[in-house]
């Protein structure tokens, strides 16, 4: 009698494992499980207001079609409450729109709230009139403006049941298919970096930009009555400042105790006249600069080059013709109006002398002065 | 109970951050009078106010960055930092016990916004790094102190520079070349006979060569002319050992250095130095020939002059058949 009724316990047991295997996600009661489905959201913050567009393809071949229930849930577990206080606490159709349906027959709207759930986690999409499938189409449904669960880095679930009737309640839930898609909300990373007010200028002989130009001197060897002398040294800049940057150029003309070699064109402040010869003569004693590629004969050909670089900068003045020199301290030789990338400059200095220039070593040092107006 | 909440309430008011936000100065720039790293030079600072409010002192803080901690950037000296001009708002004298962090200060007195300020301080030494970016940031205060009461601020960046060292070699000068004709210079020169043709006892022949020459010589250069007079064989055409006009029927060679009218040929020195001819070749249709005679000098340097050498030849019915040469050697000595 009691191995009998032990029997019959384990039976019984065996009879409610059988009637609730169904439910468990994609294994209803006499319920087909939605196939290939996802939902892609326009946003995973917590409480963010999102676009969902769930694919899914149904399981009952030829099924009339009423309605598709969406529902956010704390599990996927169909047996298991939606509940929506968990982790999927604050996510809410309230005030979900309808946006599309796309792979299923007849004309669809939207009925939030109407039925399975409450405080506005599901919603119900229904077909005007209920009518049968094609097989097992893949649907997509958009459903608009959905409000996440309110917790960051939260699993939680959107349920999917499809219905005979437009009221999405025959058959019972789950209905004709179910299935469930896990998703998460995700914390906002916020990236944040300061541009401070920059001004990045190198001065120097060789190199391409302000990581690589090194060097301090230009050797413009040994001068003659009937050859040009020359060299270049190089300078980059680039700023952010909203009124740009001026570069001057400072110092004295070449020197060798009280003897000097002329500075080339008019000797006032940023004049581009040529008072005093801005071309290049051999026999005469001259020194000058600029910014430009050059090529004068008496000089060996080509030196210099025009400015490089993406920055919007330019030579200015006196300094920016071809073959054409000056110098006189403080004068502006580059400058640019606005904010601007790197550019880089070459400067080209040009001597001459005649043959009664003092013999000796001519030396003179060019300090360049940026400055940047923010 | 409520009084001593109350009173909880305004003291924890009290310990509370204050929070100041201060307006932007602009536009702002900073002048250096050089970039050079570690040369001591002079920094201009202008800039206008966002705020109409009491100043009473205004800082300048050299930093190696534009925000956050503001590290002094190496070798940046304000110390000995001189106030030199001021305008916009004056008044103002200089604090520059902090080094990095120097600050005019003056009684509070208001300054409209907008306003251009320009403040120079002086015997400020720059960073010691070359191509080095710093920043001076800029901030108004209500306090004289240079922190009390931040109004307006601003951050300027700046930059050091490498100087560039130029170097040349202007070397003893002599640029002396000989040749029959000329350009502007010396690279042009080209040539090396002088054919008079057939030489007749009823007409002057005549010809030309050309030097130029130019020195940095302190004592300048001498020319030398140097040679035969016009042989053939054991046969000479006699060079003319005084000054002396061209004559007809007479057997004579000799040259000079101007443009002469009997005969129409040569010209005088040209050029922008100083070199002229000696006397005993400097008189127009005057003619001598003397081998080591100096031919033309400067005394002092000198840029380049180009002399044109006449020669002339006579001959008398006698002189024997032949063909007649002469090599003439120029010589330029310099002294330096």
């Amino acid at each position: 009698m009691k191995i009998k009724n032990i029997l019959r316990k384990i039976v019984l047991l065996g009879l409610v494992v059988a009637a609730a295997s169904p439910f468990v996600p994609g294994r209803a009661l006499a319920t087909g499980q939605l196939t290939s489905r996802k939902v892609t959201v326009t946003s995973s913050a917590g409480a963010a207001t999102a676009n969902y567009t769930v694919n899914f393809t149904l399981n009952t071949s030829g099924q009339t079609l009423g309605s598709i229930k969406f529902e956010i849930c704390d599990s996927p577990i169909v047996t298991v409450a939606c509940a929506g206080t968990a982790t999927s606490a604050g996510a809410s159709f309230g005030s979900a729109t309808f946006g599309s349906v796309t792979g299923l027959s007849g004309s669809w709207s939207a009925n939030a709230g109407s039925a399975g759930g409450a405080g506005g986690t599901s919603i119900v999409f229904k077909k005007a009139s209920a009518g049968a499938e094609a097989g097992t189409p893949a649907a997509t449904v958009v459903i608009n403006a959905v409000t996440n669960p309110t917790a960051a880095n939260s699993e939680y679930y959107v349920r999917i049941s499809t219905y005979t009737d437009t009221g999405a309640s025959a058959p019972a839930y789950p209905g004709t298919d179910f299935g469930a898609v896990a998703m998460d909300t995700t914390a906002q990373i916020v990236v944040s970096g300061t541009m401070p007010e920059s001004l990045v200028f190198c001065v120097g002989t060789s190199g391409t930009d302000c990581t690589n130009i090194t060097g301090t001197t230009v050797d413009l060897g040994t001068f003659s009555p009937v050859a040009t002398n020359k060299g270049t040294s190089v300078m980059s800049a680039s700023t952010n400042a909203g009124s740009g940057y001026v570069i001057t150029i400072n110092g004295t003309t070449m020197t060798s105790g009280s003897n000097t070699i002329p500075a080339m064109g008019t000797q006032t402040l940023n004049s581009s006249g040529c008072a005093v010869s801005c071309t290049s003569a051999t026999g005469v004693s001259q020194y000058g600069s600029n910014v430009r590629a050059n090529n004068i004969v008496s000089a060996g050909g080509a030196f210099g080059a025009d400015v490089s670089g993406t920055g919007t900068a330019t030579g200015s003045g006196g300094y920016n013709t071809t073959n054409s020199f000056r110098y006189f301290s403080g004068d502006t030789v580059a400058a640019v109006g606005g904010v601007t990338n790197a550019n880089l400059f070459t400067n080209s200095y040009l001597v001459n002398v005649a043959g009664s220039q003092a013999a000796g070593l001519y030396s003179s040092t060019m300090t360049y002065i940026c400055t940047a107006t923010f | 109970m409520r009084r001593w909440i109350a009173r909880l309430a305004i003291l924890a008011m009290g310990l509370m951050p204050v929070t100041v936000s201060a307006a932007g100065l602009a536009p702002r720039n900073v002048v250096v009078g050089s970039s050079g790293q570690g040369v001591v030079t002079s920094y201009t600072a202008n800039f206008s106010t966002a705020t109409t409010n009491n100043i009473g002192s205004i800082k300048f803080e050299f930093c190696d960055a534009a925000t956050n901690t503001c590290n002094l950037p190496a070798g940046v000296v304000t110390t000995s930092a001189v106030l030199t001009a001021q305008s916009g708002a004056t008044g103002f004298s200089l604090v520059n016990t902090t080094n990095g962090a120097p600050y005019i200060t003056r009684v509070a007195a208001n300054i409209n916004a907008t306003t251009p300020l320009s403040y120079t301080l002086g015997t400020i030494t720059n960073p010691n790094t070359p191509n080095q970016t710093y920043y001076v940031r800029i901030t108004t205060y209500t306090g004289s102190d240079g922190a009390t009461g931040p109004v307006d601020n601003g951050t300027v960046a700046m930059s050091t520079a490498e100087p560039v060292q130029l170097t040349g070699v202007t070397p003893e000068i002599l640029v002396f070349c000989v040749g029959t004709s000329i350009g502007s210079d010396c690279t042009s020169i080209a040539g090396n006979t002088i054919d008079f043709g057939d030489f007749s006892p009823t007409a002057t022949r005549s010809g030309t060569s050309v030097m130029q020459a130019q020195t940095n010589a302190s004592n300048g250069y001498a020319i030398t002319v140097n040679g035969t007079t016009l042989s053939s064989g054991i046969n000479t055409i006699p060079g003319l050992g005084v000054q002396t006009a061209s004559t007809l029927g007479v057997s004579q060679f000799g040259l000079n250095i101007r443009a002469n009218a009997t005969p129409a040929v040569g010209a005088d020195p040209t050029g922008a130095g100083s070199g002229t001819f000696t006397g005993n070749y400097g008189a127009p249709n005057q003619y001598r020939f003397v081998s080591g005679d100096s031919v033309a000098t400067a005394a002092v340097p000198t840029n380049a002059n180009t002399f044109t050498s006449s020669y002339v030849v006579n001959i008398g019915g006698a002189q024997a058949a032949g063909v007649y040469t002469a090599t003439m050697t120029y010589i330029c000595t310099a002294s330096f």
